[in-house]
């Protein structure tokens, strides 16, 4: 049967352990202090189609939406159905209950019904003065190109329209670039974490993602160029029993891949939103700046959301799961959220001929249910360990 | 070699104590607010029933949802694995174990050593649990050897419409004073229970033998409602077994497999 006992994953000690504090303390902010000392203007914004790169040139700070400081979401709740996934709800109370008043607006983007109808209750009910909208395509199709383009293109226009700003080319070259030195950090925290010797646990990654999507890039570099160094410095952690990978609907919260990793689970890479495929890799530059933005963000590994292009996702899983040597697939959805539950669906069916390990888990947004969880986990990695022998 | 498992559920804790493969021992008690404490009472309890001393115990596993709060075992193990291999003990034929505890409904596939292979589990709420029928019989005002006996008396199942064990209690009140007869009543709710359990088994798939562990166990409505619902028979422990200590018996028998391994023999 299994080893000894798990204790938590040593986490790496002193100066990692505190910088990693200053990313946590940074994500659980009411408002980012950043905002405040840069004086940009802050755009609230869902999804990882849309390019926070525009958002940076028109002189806006880009933050990620999140409802993790409203643990009651009955303001979200009286507009959306109890049927409307937790995330949904608990982002539209965040905002009607004011945690979100310093924004200067919104956009939104059709990535499931639940957030589209989490938006129309934004722009009638809350107190936001601007409210963007992007469509993104639902597939590859080499036609569906050019209108992730023309949307881009109308995003930009309402940008400087409403902002009375110009995003000029050399802007967006330059949001580029500081981006992609928060992907090449995030690359390197990635390396850090599913090396043979690992120094991060996967929460410490997923803090760093979350905190990507908070902070203005040069911020981030500087924090991430110091975590960097300590962890290379730090001891390996200690405890793991399985390596997986995690994948699944929105998950921002760190506190939930700690529980998963407390029983001896090494989340060695993930397939989530806020996590490291949301963030994609480097954007190429060249051309137009805004066709490098628009190529980038439609072909990265693409979310459940892009109904059609279950294959391409598999095949970036199943990359994933062996570069990181996992033994399982942990998957997490969020209760009612059906495009994650079509992805089990789907995988289910895949691995009828190429079996991979999977636990499925269903939980809320923004509350964690330790014990069933830790129950599950073990269990998973009992199962693990003796499939290995 | 001695060997004991310590499973401490939501609503019972158990001990077991094993010297190779014989059952010296097993205790069960209620579980409490401490845990621990009550780990450690249910444990000193099967070992005055053993009648030997903690110093000859070489291995000791806690399970169950209080594990990590067994301060006095050597590793814990999920419960998941524990009834898989205490089933397979007495059962070695056995292939889907169905555990209805106080709390969640778990079914677990094992292979032919009695080793975890798959499993789900129901406990987003307490509809299939021990716990839906102990407020059943609560509201109804018996005891279970009653409230189980009377599954066998005349009468057409009555309709339990409702998932939630809260909104089926309100169903309960309203048949009986439409004047429901108390065994139709009961039937019907062991049928509600029988439904979410067997939904549960073919989400994991069913491969005979199956057999049901757990406090619920001991009800025969719910094992006669089980096997109707699934079409088949479910296998039977041996006479004596008690099936509520199968978790604990396999959390000893893991224990036993550690202790053999680490040449604590």
């Amino acid at each position: 049967m299994s080893p000894a006992p798990v204790p938590d994953q040593t986490p790496p000690k002193g100066l990692a352990r505190e910088l990693l504090a200053e990313l946590g303390a940074a994500i659980e902010a009411p408002k980012p202090e950043g905002a405040i000392r840069s004086g940009r203007p802050v755009v609230g914004y869902f999804c990882s189609y849309l390019p926070a790169e525009l958002l940076l040139a028109a002189g806006l700070y880009p933050l990620r939406l999140r409802g993790l400081s409203v643990e009651d979401s009955s303001s979200g709740d009286a507009y959306l159905s109890h049927l409307t996934c937790s995330f949904a709800r608990h982002v539209t109370a965040a905002v009607l209950d004011g945690v979100y008043d310093f924004l200067a607006g919104q956009i939104a983007v059709n990535c499931c019904d639940h957030l589209r109808r989490a938006n129309d209750v934004l722009v009638a009910k809350s107190r936001l003065a601007y409210h963007g909208y992007l469509s993104v395509p639902r597939g590859f199709r080499a036609d569906l190109f050019s209108w992730y383009l023309e949307e881009l293109a109308r995003l930009q226009d309402s940008l400087e329209d409403h902002f009375q700003v110009k995003i000029t080319e050399a802007a967006l070259q330059a949001a580029i670039s500081q981006t992609n030195q928060v992907r090449g950090r995030m690359q390197k925290l990635d390396e850090l974490c599913r090396g043979e010797q690992p120094k991060l646990s996967g929460a410490d990654l997923l803090t760093a993602a979350v905190a990507a999507r908070v902070l203005l890039p040069a911020e981030f570099v500087e924090k991430a160029d110091a975590l960097i160094a300590a962890a290379e410095k730090a001891e390996p952690l200690s405890g793991i029993r399985s390596r997986v990978i995690l994948m699944g609907g929105e998950l921002d919260d760190p506190g939930y891949v700690r529980t998963l990793e407390s029983q001896g689970a090494h989340v060695a890479g993930d397939l989530l939103c806020f996590g490291r495929r949301g963030l994609g890799l480097p954007v190429d530059p060249s051309g137009p700046a805004l066709a490098a933005l628009a190529r980038a963000y439609l072909y990265q590994v693409p979310c459940a959301r892009m109904m059609g292009e279950f294959p391409r996702r598999y095949q970036a899983m199943v990359k994933l799961f062996q570069e990181c040597g996992a033994k399982g697939i942990i998957f997490t959805r969020i209760k009612f959220c059906q495009i994650w539950a079509n992805e089990v669906h789907n995988l289910r069916h895949r691995f009828e001929s190429n079996p991979l390990p999977m636990l499925v888990l269903e939980r809320e947004y923004g509350t964690i249910s330790t014990g069933q969880i830790k129950t599950r986990v073990q269990a998973f990695l009992e199962r693990l360990e003796r499939a290995e022998g | 070699m001695i060997a004991a498992g310590v499973d401490i559920g939501s609503t019972a804790s158990k001990a077991v104590i094993l010297d190779g493969d014989r059952v010296l021992a097993s205790r069960i008690g209620p579980s409490s607010t401490n845990p621990g404490r009550t780990a450690r009472e249910i444990f000193q309890q099967a070992l005055a029933q053993a009648g030997i001393s903690e110093a000859r115990v070489n291995f000791i596993v806690g399970t169950g949802y209080g594990r990590a709060q067994v301060a006095f075992a050597h590793t814990n193990v999920s419960e998941l694995s524990c009834h898989g291999r205490g089933a397979h003990f007495y059962l070695p034929a056995a292939r889907t174990v169905l555990d209805i505890g106080g709390q969640d409904t778990k079914a677990i596939c094992i292979d032919q050593e009695g080793n975890l292979l798959d499993f789900v589990m129901n406990d987003k709420c307490a509809a299939g649990t021990g716990r839906f029928l102990e407020m059943m019989a609560r509201t109804l005002g018996m005891g279970f050897d009653e409230f189980a006996a009377m599954h066998f008396q005349e009468g057409e199942p009555c309709v339990i419409g409702n998932m939630c064990s809260v909104f089926a209690e309100s169903e309960v009140i309203n048949l009986v004073n439409e004047g429901a007869a108390l065994p139709r009543i009961i039937k019907g709710l062991h049928q509600s229970l029988a439904g979410r359990v067997a939904a549960l088994a073919k989400r994991v798939g069913i491969e005979p033998e199956v057999v049901i562990t757990g406090g619920v166990a001991k009800n025969a409505g719910v094992i006669d409602a089980v096997e109707k619902k699934l079409g088949q028979k479910l296998a039977n422990f041996p006479p004596g077994v008690d099936p509520q200590i199968i978790g604990a018996l396999g959390a000893a028998l893991i224990a036993r497999d550690q202790a053999q391994r680490s040449g604590q023999t």
